[in-house]
């Protein structure tokens, strides 16, 4: 505990020692770790102005950048009746895969370099019309 | 905007500068792309996702937008390859993800740099004469690109088409924004060569009535200044802590509201697009050794070394401050963006923009240090020695009441409602 400056005992120096026990000293780095943490509204709205940061292409945010895809990341489709190819769209630019009409998932393997962006898929029929689009919805493992 | 899109070309292993390699055709119909897929839901908790705040009643994107490009259109696709600036691909391309543009103070900002001037200066040299003796194809597409997308009337029934008979000049459209959004004018006047004398000395300021936010840069301080003394007190444990999340939560509000007042209606999302996509387009020319840069012979470590070196060039000067003013930009017009979005809707959330540990916190840092440089104003200034005297860390009142536009509900009559 905080010892009182004595003048009685031959001095004016202030001197403080100051005794504290483990479990005092863990409650004040509880208390001061407390202080520090963010809360789960703090933290979800930090992120989410990091992901509006990162959208209008502010470099510094862009570590958080959503919508990056990895290698090994499945995008979920759904193609329509009569689709021969879907044709993806990425940053990287436009590929098109053969696919068989029932497939349910689509492997971004192939197509993607790292971090590249994912931005649309369209379903082709076998005479290369538009049978479908759709915004991608990205899975990562 | 342009960032964007140098984004994409750098994604797909091209240097970013490629953009401006691109036909400014193209260009032109991918920023008209942008404003049909956009602006990206913000993704603010609790709200859920929410598009940037372009007014009320909401839709004014889709309102103004163009027919999609089809095969039946009469507006054709931008056909940007990102593999390859010089090719058309003939379909809507790149997808940018949840493209957010820039606010309108980035655009104020960058234009106070003086670069939209100064880079004018050399498009016009560059196209009257040889002084500036480039010799160099890239640059030469950089100037057929930045006096088509800039300095002429955009393509009819573009959404980046601003002008009109009524509104002939581009420099006297933005700071009439510039003036109503934020209630501050560019620090440099309009070159004798480009205004026009009979409309008066400040034609943007004419017929705006009430309608400016004057008391934007007073509040906008007492922001600044509010989240400065949170961040000084941030690790307090004892003693008192004058920090006010309550207050800065008031400041938050009404600097969102002054701005959504703006906005009724859908009021100067237009305005905002066209003067964010002229601007990042000079900010991208300048943020490295570009083939025009290179081409005069300007190269330099930072954007407004550049700017400065081309200056000396074309015989203008840039804004003093210029350096902060870039490295501000796109922060500033984060940081309004998610205000507008009412993103620090409760105190604890206000307490993010100095809490440490977060980006936005860091972000704020930089923001408060830049806008002091630039600007002089004094927002880290503490009493210092023996204070004697009772000074409150909040002012009593928040900063700057404007007046408000009243509208007449007058029955309309014969006689114009006399």
């Amino acid at each position: 505990m905080a010892q009182p400056p004595n003048p009685a005992a031959g001095g004016m120096t202030q001197s403080f020692t100051l005794s504290l026990s483990d479990a005092q000293l863990d409650r004040i780095v509880a208390a001061m770790q407390r202080q520090r943490s963010l809360t789960a509204e703090q933290q979800a709205m930090a992120e989410a102005i990091g992901a509006v940061g990162s959208n209008m292409g502010l470099a510094t945010f862009s570590p958080q950048r959503p919508g990056l895809v990895r290698r090994g990341d499945v995008v979920e489709i759904t193609p329509p009746a009569g689709t021969a190819s879907v044709r993806v769209y990425t940053t990287r630019g436009v590929e098109e895969r053969a696919i068989d009409p029932s497939a349910r998932e689509l492997a971004l393997r192939g197509f993607l370099g790292n971090d590249d962006r994912i931005g649309r898929l369209e379903y082709l029929g076998p005479d290369g019309r538009i049978l479908g689009a759709t915004g991608a919805e990205i899975r990562q493992p | 905007m342009f960032n964007l899109l140098a984004d994409a070309f750098a994604g797909a292993g091209l240097p970013r500068a490629a953009v401006f390699e691109v036909h400014p055709g193209q260009l032109s119909r991918w920023l008209e792309e942008v404003w049909r897929v956009g602006p990206g839901n913000l993704a603010l908790p609790p709200l859920g996702a929410t598009p940037p705040f372009l007014g009320l009643p909401a839709g004014i994107v889709g309102v103004l937008d163009a027919p999609p490009a089809a095969g039946a259109t009469f507006l054709g696709a931008s056909g940007i390859d990102v593999m390859n600036p010089g090719n058309f691909t003939g379909v809507a391309n790149p997808f940018v993800v949840n493209p957010v543009w820039h606010h309108l103070i980035y655009a104020y900002l960058l234009e106070n740099t003086g670069a939209f001037e100064i880079m004018g200066e050399v498009v016009r040299r560059g196209s009257v004469g040889e002084l500036l003796e480039l010799q160099n194809l890239q640059a030469i597409q950089w100037l057929r690109a930045t006096e088509e997308l800039f300095f002429r009337d955009a393509p009819t029934f573009a959404i980046s088409s601003v002008g009109s008979q009524l509104r002939p000049e581009s420099r006297v459209t933005r700071r009439n924004a510039y003036w109503r959004m934020l209630g501050m004018d560019l620090s440099h006047p309009i070159a004798p060569r480009w205004s026009n004398p009979s409309l008066g000395a400040q034609p943007w300021k004419q017929d705006v009535g009430n309608g400016a936010n004057t008391s934007f840069r007073e509040k906008w301080s007492e922001l600044l200044r509010q989240v400065w003394l949170g961040y000084e007190n941030r690790n307090n444990g004892i003693g008192p802590n004058a920090t006010d999340d309550a207050f800065l939560h008031l400041l938050c509000d009404s600097l969102r509201d002054m701005m959504n007042m703006r906005r009724r209606g859908g009021f100067l999302a237009r305005e905002e697009f066209a003067s964010a996509a002229a601007m990042s387009w000079f900010e991208l020319t300048l943020l490295q050794d570009t083939p025009i840069v290179a081409a005069l012979n300007c190269q330099a470590a930072s954007a407004s070394d550049r700017l400065e070196k081309i200056a000396q060039r074309v015989g203008m000067a840039p804004a003093p401050r210029a350096r902060e003013l870039f490295e501000l930009a796109p922060l500033m017009s984060l940081l309004l963006r998610i205000i507008e979005a009412n993103a620090f809707s409760t105190p604890a959330l206000a307490a993010l923009l100095y809490t440490p540990g977060t980006q936005l916190a860091e972000t704020l840092n930089t923001i408060i240090d830049l806008w002091q440089s630039a600007t002089g104003e004094r927002v880290k200034d503490r009493p210092t020695g023996t204070v004697t005297a009772l000074t409150s860390a909040q002012p009593v009142r928040i900063p700057g009441s404007q007046p408000l536009t009243l509208v007449r509900n007058t029955t309309p009559t014969g006689t114009g409602g006399r």
